[in-house]
């Protein structure tokens, strides 16, 4: 066997190769990859965005990631601003043929684009996907997030909707509204002693208990309940059949709202509801169902869903 | 001297590809039987061919049975098969390790008799493993590892056994041991004795019978004086033999250098 | 040395029997509102988890040790050959609106079996297509275990790209069970029909691979030596893997795919009793039965401090003990 010279000319051309490949991709990548955005600017950033849409011309439209966020603008009357909704989002009046443009992990940019709004709302929190915003401040589009855990939370969103999308009257008085029939379905449950009563969603051999510091939390106690989950401290807690025995609630508010719920599904969840038949609930036959869409989201039907709980912790409709 | 196994015209091909053609061979019982050849000569199909694991054409019999008319449980209490590289597993004893070579004569769910237990002391007693029963596989030497895989052939109660290259990781002592438990097999219990091997002076030194195989034939049969001579040797193996004779013993085989 | 007769098979079972009685009365003291013995209430709960959790267990890891043995491979689990992912793309689908009118079609009895019915027939169903695929591939209608792995990893995949691919066709909202609930096991409610049905597919899957447990020693050498042993090597894997395959559509339609325990099970019965398989299964049986009791107490204990923010299924604790479990394998193989 012969000794070639160190460097082969194999060797020079593959370094070379792997060399220029490798700043090639570098730079592809430098040039496709978005700017990671400092957290700390999040709320001077939120501002910036507030103020810039509302200078902007005054009948913005506006497309919506978040199917609560889409109730809240058809609620407050501003539902001919509504260009795009979320994948989530079903149809009904007012959201209707409507193009859909992403959920929670991505958005198609080139229909976001196509529909070209001046406001994109979402409601993302802390969980913002990296380079949102710079997309949006790319496109010339106003970024707002939205909190809606509290009923709180939807009376300000409502108003800084309104502010934002030039319908600040009809907003006040829908959100006046909102308030009275709340305020009126309050007044009635005064009448009845109040019903322990569980929240619950899931299914399987373990379901979730919705607890405090959620709107669900506070429509049970606007219509006269008191919250067996309220002790277990966090809004959203799994318990098995065990705990729920020991909680021992009266009534149980089954939410079933998954887009929609199947016939099969809901009787695999009374078959699970049946293997208790020693809870409260159960034996008294007020293990109530709740499909209709917007039972899981808060939003704009707070007081349908406050007439809801109504009805099924009295057994009475207003 | 009955016979124990006769095959004619056996044939074989991996894919296309020929392993063995027309081999014809005899084995009686209490003779030890060599069969010797390059890599790739086709020894380790020829065992595995006369054993029934591979569909071979031409005709096998044995004690005078057509292979195809022999039942699989009835078979497997006449011959044993030892591999080149045998299995075995680290963490099993070396009582274990013997015990599966009685799976012919397991009842249901793998239980035992007492007939079971009496092969396997017998044969580590035969063996001198009975100090070592206890120990685990992987805390033996490679020697005494072979042993006990070749004990596991025994305690079949074979008639036949079908060894290939069973001496091949051992040294000089283990080898002269083996020889000597062949001959006494043979000796003792009338056991026919089928062993491929690399080692054509370990074959010349005991074997009755020497099988020299060159791409799938047979080249050459009969007793080792007849037929390691070095015109056969030099055409099989490609390079010069010298053969040195020995006095009062068997002759010896060396490349010439 | 001692012969493995019909009295010392019987004792192994016993003291597997035993071990497991101790650990479920254990089990039966733990429950998520606290250690104590049980109310009557409480025991209707916590004795249907621990009967439920000691029967999968049990199924998954007598699987394990067949798959293990039929394959010869220590890292063979009972999920290879698609079970799984079969299970959870059929219960996927049960949940579907599509399937309502189809359900219906079965009448009153398909719907009343439940998404477990439906689990169970896609975990056999993806099983039958990785054989049928492998016997296409191997020729003459064998199983080889190479191609019955590979199989196994391709069909997982499709069945894993279908789930997502229909997940994201039918947007359902990301919550409380749902799709990854499906894609993680957990000791749930199910009904007595359903219990007694699983329990028999694995009682008469059990009894098939423990008959099969003499062959399945024989079959752990390389395969002319089995069949100079007499082993059918071939019929042997077809039994045995469709034994083990039932075994475990039965566990995950029930339960969901649980990790590990198949995978541990086994080879924490050979550290106990030798690898010899007829000593090995009833070992490996036992264990999975107690294994995975013992990690449902755990969860539904730790579900009182509400840890984690939910109770923990018990699919994510026995995910969690198989990294250091094959660390410890990992460390005392190199010591050797």
């Amino acid at each position: 066997m012969g000794k070639g010279p160190i460097f082969s000319p194999a060797l020079v051309f593959a370094t070379l190769a792997g060399v220029l490949t490798l700043g090639g991709v570098a730079a592809l990548t430098w040039w496709a990859m978005p700017v990671v955005p400092n957290a700390s600017r999040h709320a001077a950033e939120q501002a910036a965005d507030d103020s810039a849409a509302a200078n902007s011309n005054s009948d913005p439209t506006v497309a919506s990631l978040s199917p609560a966020a889409t109730d809240l603008i058809i609620g407050i009357g501003a539902g001919n601003h509504l260009v795009a909704v979320s994948d989530f989002d079903e149809d009904r009046p007012g959201a209707d043929e409507l193009p859909h443009i992403g959920d929670f992990d991505h958005v198609d940019w080139e229909k976001l684009a196509a529909v070209s709004p001046k406001v994109l709302v979402t409601q993302f929190g802390d969980r913002m996907p990296i380079g949102l915003r710079e997309r949006c401040s790319q496109l010339g589009i106003s970024l707002v997030d939205v909190r809606l855990d509290v009923i709180a939370d939807v009376y300000r969103e409502a108003d800084r909707l309104g502010d934002l999308l030039g319908e600040q009257d009809q907003e006040r008085e829908a959100v006046a509204d909102l308030k009275q029939r709340l305020a009126a379905v309050a007044k009635e449950a005064q009448n009845f002693p109040p019903v322990r009563a569980a929240v619950a969603m899931g299914e399987g051999g373990s379901v979730s208990l919705i607890g405090p510091r959620t709107f669900h939390d506070e429509l049970l106690t606007i219509a006269g309940g008191v919250n067996v989950a309220a002790d277990l401290g966090k809004p959203y807690v799994n318990v098995d059949r065990e705990q729920l025995a020991a909680l021992s609630p009266d009534v149980v508010l089954d939410l079933e709202p998954s887009p929609p719920a199947t016939p099969q599904q809901l009787r695999a969840a009374a078959r699970f509801w049946q293997s208790m038949p020693d809870l409260a609930a159960v034996r008294t036959g007020n293990v109530r169902t709740i499909t209709e869409a917007y039972a899981a989201r808060p939003g704009w039907h707070l007081a349908d869903l406050a007439e809801i709980f109504f009805r099924d912790l009295h057994g009475k409709t207003r | 001297m009955s016979e124990l196994l006769r095959a004619e015209q056996l044939s074989f091909s991996y894919g296309g590809v020929p392993a063995l053609a027309g081999v014809n061979l005899a084995l009686a019982a209490g003779k030890i039987a060599a069969v010797i050849g390059p890599n790739g000569s086709g020894k380790s199909t020829l065992l595995r061919a006369l054993l029934g694991y591979l569909p071979a054409t031409g005709e096998i019999q044995w004690q005078g049975r057509p292979l195809s008319r022999w039942r699989r449980r009835e078979l497997t209490r006449l011959v044993a098969y030892l591999p080149q590289s045998p299995t075995w597993q680290p963490t099993q004893t070396v009582a274990d390790a013997l015990a599966v070579g009685r799976a012919p004569y397991w009842g249901p769910l793998g239980l035992e008799s007492s007939g079971d237990q009496r092969a396997v002391l017998a044969v580590a007693g035969m063996l001198e493993l009975t100090d070592l029963l206890d120990r685990r596989m992987d805390e033996l030497s490679g020697g005494q590892r072979q042993t006990v895989l070749l004990g596991r052939c025994l305690v079949q109660q074979p008639r036949a056994m079908l060894l290939d290259e069973p001496d091949t990781f051992l040294d000089l002592k283990h080898q002269m041991d083996l020889r000597r438990l062949l001959c006494d097999l043979a000796r003792d219990q009338s056991i026919g004795v089928l062993m491929a091997s690399h080692d054509l002076n370990l074959a010349a030194s005991f074997a009755d019978e020497v099988i020299i195989l060159s791409e799938g034939r047979v080249a050459a049969a009969g007793t080792p004086d007849e037929v390691l001579v070095p015109a056969i040797l030099d055409k099989v193996y490609g390079i010069t033999m010298d053969r040195l004779e020995r006095p009062g013993g068997r002759p010896v085989l060396a490349p010439r250098v | 040395m001692k012969r493995w007769s019909v009295g010392r098979l019987t004792l192994h079972v016993a003291i597997g029997v035993a071990a497991w009685s101790a650990a479920a009365l254990v089990c039966l003291c733990v429950g998520s509102t606290g250690v104590h013995w049980p109310s009557s209430g409480e025991m209707i709960f916590r004795r249907e988890s621990v009967i439920v959790a000691s029967l999968v267990g049990a199924a998954l890891a007598a699987a394990g040790a067949a798959y293990q043995a039929v394959l010869r491979n220590p890292l063979a689990d009972p999920y290879l050959l698609g079970a799984s992912s079969g299970a959870a793309l059929a219960a996927y689908i049960w949940r579907l609106p599509a399937l309502t009118g189809i359900l219906a079609l079965g009448g009153a009895a398909a719907v009343e079996a439940g998404q477990e019915a439906f689990a169970f027939a896609g975990a056999l169903a993806a099983i039958a297509v990785v054989l049928a695929i492998t016997t296409t591939r191997s020729g003459a209608r064998r199983l080889d275990p190479v191609t019955l792995l590979l199989v196994g990893v391709i069909v997982n995949a499709f069945n894993g790209s279908i789930y997502l691919l229909l997940n994201a066709m039918h947007k359902d909202m990301p919550g409380a069970g749902g799709e990854i609930g499906l894609l993680v096991g957990g000791i749930g409610h199910v009904t007595r029909l359903q219990l007694v049905c699983a329990a028999f597919f694995i009682v008469v899957s059990c009894a098939t691979l423990l008959g099969l447990s003499g062959p399945l020693t024989a079959a752990a050498l390389s395969e002319p030596e089995a069949f100079a042993l007499g082993v059918r090597i071939h019929l042997l894997r077809w039994v045995a893997l469709s034994a083990a395959s039932l075994a475990t559509a039965a566990a995950v339609a029930i339960s969901g795919p649980i990790a590990f325990v198949g995978l541990i099970c086994p080879h924490i019965a050979r550290r106990l009793v030798g690898p010899d398989q007829r000593r090995l299964f009833p070992a490996s049986v036992a264990a999975g039965a107690i294994l995975l009791a013992l990690a449902d107490a755990a969860s539904r204990g730790l579900a009182q401090q509400h840890l984690l923010g939910s109770e923990l299924q018990v699919g994510i604790l026995t995910g969690l003990l198989g990294g250091p479990f094959f660390l410890v394998l990992l460390m005392e193989g190199s010591g050797q």
